[in-house]
């Protein structure tokens, strides 16, 4: 953080630099004055069931309480308030959303990081998350609309907003987390599930992202101790740092085709590599996500849109005093 | 664009039908009498057959099949029954059809036309050959030939639904999907086909209410069909055998709490813990108690004592106004029906499965906590297997595999098909030294 996150710098944002026109065509006008917020205000007080009339009274609220933290909600069939909390009132649709943070991958960092702290080694793994959901959204499902977020922190939200998902259930929304997910329990046993025979765009997913990126970050040595030969294990290397287009095609000429050792270096891939989601994040249809260009209240950078996660570091991303500047 | 349903589809609208009621009733109980006898049967029209001969075939079909979705909408009971026997009817149905076409043509009427598509479609319409780019081929899988014998009946080969009618599938990765469409083998739908066509012959048969309310003949009309399958249920004869599940009844094996499956031993705890189940829940663990040969009383005293609903009640009162739940699992209110206890499909489904439900990382601490008198190693292997199988969806295989590590005893089929059957085998494991010995084969100490 360069300076003191004050309320009044705060305040100054949200009265001038916050884009709520863009705010405003991100979330659509469809439902606003249903739609549920909620903000982190005063001593880190937490408070949600709040809807406004209008996107001026939402300016004035956020600039006037300061707010540290600005979340949105679900659509429901009412405005929600105190008095009609969320849990009374009808739910009536919400986008499908992703979490994706940099801590979940604790048990697989191998740079030596842990919790809010990354580098760009590890930052890695969550690039090669949104690239591998944001292919399986599009290529799989089918789906278009698609924008990664910056969540402020250490971590991206995808927000999938093609008409179809808002209406999603909580079982559809489990069943494309389920497909995506292959590590189980993922901050304790990581039980790792066998590639999957009959979803082959998948398959071919982890055999192209994924395993690029685990083969250009291993050595020698770490494939010979899955069983590669040596001279083997070198030519994969440069095999992978030279192929233009890595894609599962090349993975299966270049890994030998003995059967134990490919199972075991999919295991290892799809352990160590394999994108974690927050699930219920996903699941959850009246979870509350960080505002899209809002100010991240811990470290005063704001929310912004990804527009190329190849690219995207969090140390680049604004902060509110280069907004204000 | 109209599509060609099969006659065997009881959704298909019927069409002008005229039959008399005489022989209404005699259709009805004839169906009545096939889905009791358990013996599914087919309709297909013979080469020999005029118009004439096969509209009389139809008109059984048809007729015996609304009078009993008229007689059930008046009855909640009797309507849980229809909708399970005419699922199973279906499924039987679907699955062995031999006309492709004809399969096609029924998923389009339950998903939408515009959810399901052949793969040609699929190909012409985003212009490309799925076959190629993901080198597919049409090659029987194992399930596709042990379901029926034979290939002729197409199981092995692929249409598209889009994903999300089909959740459990995809769920499963038992599908490719291309463009928000799941391309699946008709083997792997047939569950979820089944599920879909219950769900919607279920909302038939309610609407079907409204003609039975408006007509007083026709009320008078279902009464015989009504009394014969209450009168049938009473019997027993309609909630299913236990030998289905290969195993014989059991008493007293309720007083072996040490017996009981993981699922039942959490719903308990959670009974015990919170005072309360969810409705299903009780309804799981009140036919469980009554199948494993817990008397009426017995169950009766095991709700007053763990219970919240006891607040403030005598025992007495307690059984007049709470204890009617378990009085109707027992037969002895309402329609006097015998209950049984879910089978594990069923529970995954729709009930409490220990290893759908819970968190794989709470089931590996149950297993560390409850075996701790077991070697570590044999705890850890365990531990790891059943994971395994669990992120695989198998949840009854790892209910087996957790069967092993409790009893030393392998289930052949290698899954638990019924709650009933993991506290029976755990019984004679444990409890019975004669059945012991007559099933060492099944031992892997």
């Amino acid at each position: 953080m360069n300076e003191e996150l004050t309320p009044e710098i705060i305040s100054e944002f949200y009265r001038t630099k916050f884009p709520l026109d863009k705010f405003m065509a991100f979330i659509g006008l469809s439902g606003f004055k249903n739609r549920e917020f909620g903000f982190v205000v005063g001593e880190d007080r937490f408070i949600r069931n709040i809807s406004f009339e209008n996107t001026k009274e939402l300016r004035e609220f956020m600039a006037t309480r300061s707010v540290k933290h600005a979340y949105v909600g679900a659509v429901y069939a009412q405005s929600p308030s105190r008095y009609s909390p969320i849990q009374k009132i009808k739910w009536k649709f919400r986008e499908f959303i992703y979490d994706i943070d940099i801590n979940d991958f604790d048990l697989v960092r191998t740079c030596g990081c842990q919790g809010y702290a990354y580098c760009t080694d590890c930052w890695s793994l969550v690039q090669d998350t949104v690239l591998f959901i944001d292919e399986t959204m599009r290529q799989d499902f089918g789906f278009t609309d698609i924008t990664w977020l910056f969540s402020g922190r250490r971590g991206v939200h995808g927000w999938i907003k093609d008409t179809i998902t808002k209406n999603f259930d909580q079982a559809q929304r489990v069943a494309i987390l389920n497909y995506l997910t292959m590590v189980h329990d993922q901050k304790r046993t990581q039980t790792i599930e066998e590639i999957p025979k009959e979803a082959k765009p998948l398959r071919d997913r982890i055999y192209s992202i994924i395993a690029k990126s685990y083969l250009l970050n291993s050595s020698e040595e770490s494939l010979v101790e899955i069983g590669i030969a040596k001279k083997k294990a070198k030519d994969i290397i440069q095999r992978v740092k030279t192929s233009s287009e890595f894609d599962a095609q090349t993975y299966n000429l270049i890994i030998p085709s003995n059967q134990t050792v490919r199972n075991k270096l999919s295991q290892e891939i799809i352990l160590k590599r394999y994108p974690r989601i927050d699930r219920k994040v996903t699941m959850d249809t009246r979870r509350v996500s960080r505002m899209p260009y809002s100010i991240h209240g811990n470290t005063g950078q704001l929310a912004v849109v990804i527009k190329d996660i190849k690219t995207f570091y969090p140390d680049s991303a604004p902060n509110v005093w280069d907004a204000l500047k | 664009m109209s599509i060609e349903l099969p006659d065997w589809y009881v959704l298909k609208e019927p069409g002008e039908i005229t039959v008399d009621v005489k022989n209404w009733i005699e259709y009805a109980d004839t169906r009545i009498n096939r889905f009791i006898k358990g013996d599914p049967w087919i309709i297909n029209r013979p080469t020999s057959f005029s118009d004439e001969e096969w509209e009389i075939v139809k008109v059984q079909e048809i007729g015996g099949h609304f009078l009993l979705r008229l007689s059930a909408s008046t009855n909640q009971r009797i309507s849980g029954w229809l909708v399970e026997v005419e699922g199973d009817l279906f499924e039987f149905r679907f699955m062995s059809s031999i006309n492709f076409d004809e399969k096609i043509n029924v998923l389009k009427d339950l998903y939408g036309e515009e959810n399901v598509k052949t793969i040609q479609e699929l190909n012409d319409f985003y212009q490309i050959n799925l076959y190629r780019q993901f080198n597919l081929a049409d090659v029987p899988s194992r399930r596709a030939r042990n379901y029926s014998g034979t290939t002729k009946r197409d199981l092995y080969k692929r249409i598209a639904i889009r994903f999300n009618k089909i959740p459990s599938v995809v769920s499963a990765k038992k599908a490719l999907l291309y463009k928000g469409w799941a391309v699946v083998r008709i083997s792997e739908i047939r569950l979820t086909v089944k599920r879909e066509f219950e769900k919607q012959i279920s909302d038939v048969i309610k609407k079907s209410a409204v003609f039975v309310d408006e007509d007083s003949n026709l009320a008078d009309t279902i009464k015989p069909v009504t009394q014969k399958i209450t009168e049938l249920a009473k019997s027993r004869r309609m909630g299913g055998s236990l030998s289905d599940f290969g195993f014989a009844g059991s008493k007293e094996v309720y007083t072996q709490v040490d017996c009981y499956p993981p699922c039942i031993l959490d719903l308990v705890t959670i009974l015990r813990d919170k005072g309360h189940l969810a409705h299903i829940e009780n309804w799981q663990l009140g036919t469980f108690l009554k199948e494993v040969g817990m008397p009426i009383n017995e169950q009766l005293k095991f709700w007053y004592q763990t219970s919240v609903d006891n607040v403030g009640l005598t025992f007495d009162e307690f059984v007049n106004r709470i204890g009617y739940q378990i009085r109707h699992i027992y037969g002895q209110t309402g329609g006097g029906i015998d209950y049984r206890s879910p089978k594990c499909k069923t529970c995954i489904d729709g009930y409490y499965c220990y290893f759908a439900h819970k968190k794989l990382e709470d089931i590996s601490e149950d297993i560390k906590i409850r075996f701790k008198d077991k070697k570590e190693e044999m705890i850890d292997s365990s531990i790891d297997d059943i994971s395994k199988i669990i992120v695989n969806n198998r949840f009854q295989s790892a209910c087996a595999r957790y069967f092993q590590l409790h009893t030393g005893w392998t289930i052949k089929s290698g899954r638990i098909n019924h709650m009933v059957q993991y506290s029976t085998q755990a019984y004679k494991r444990f409890h019975t030294s004669k059945d012991k010995e007559k099933l060492s084969g099944e031992k892997n100490e």
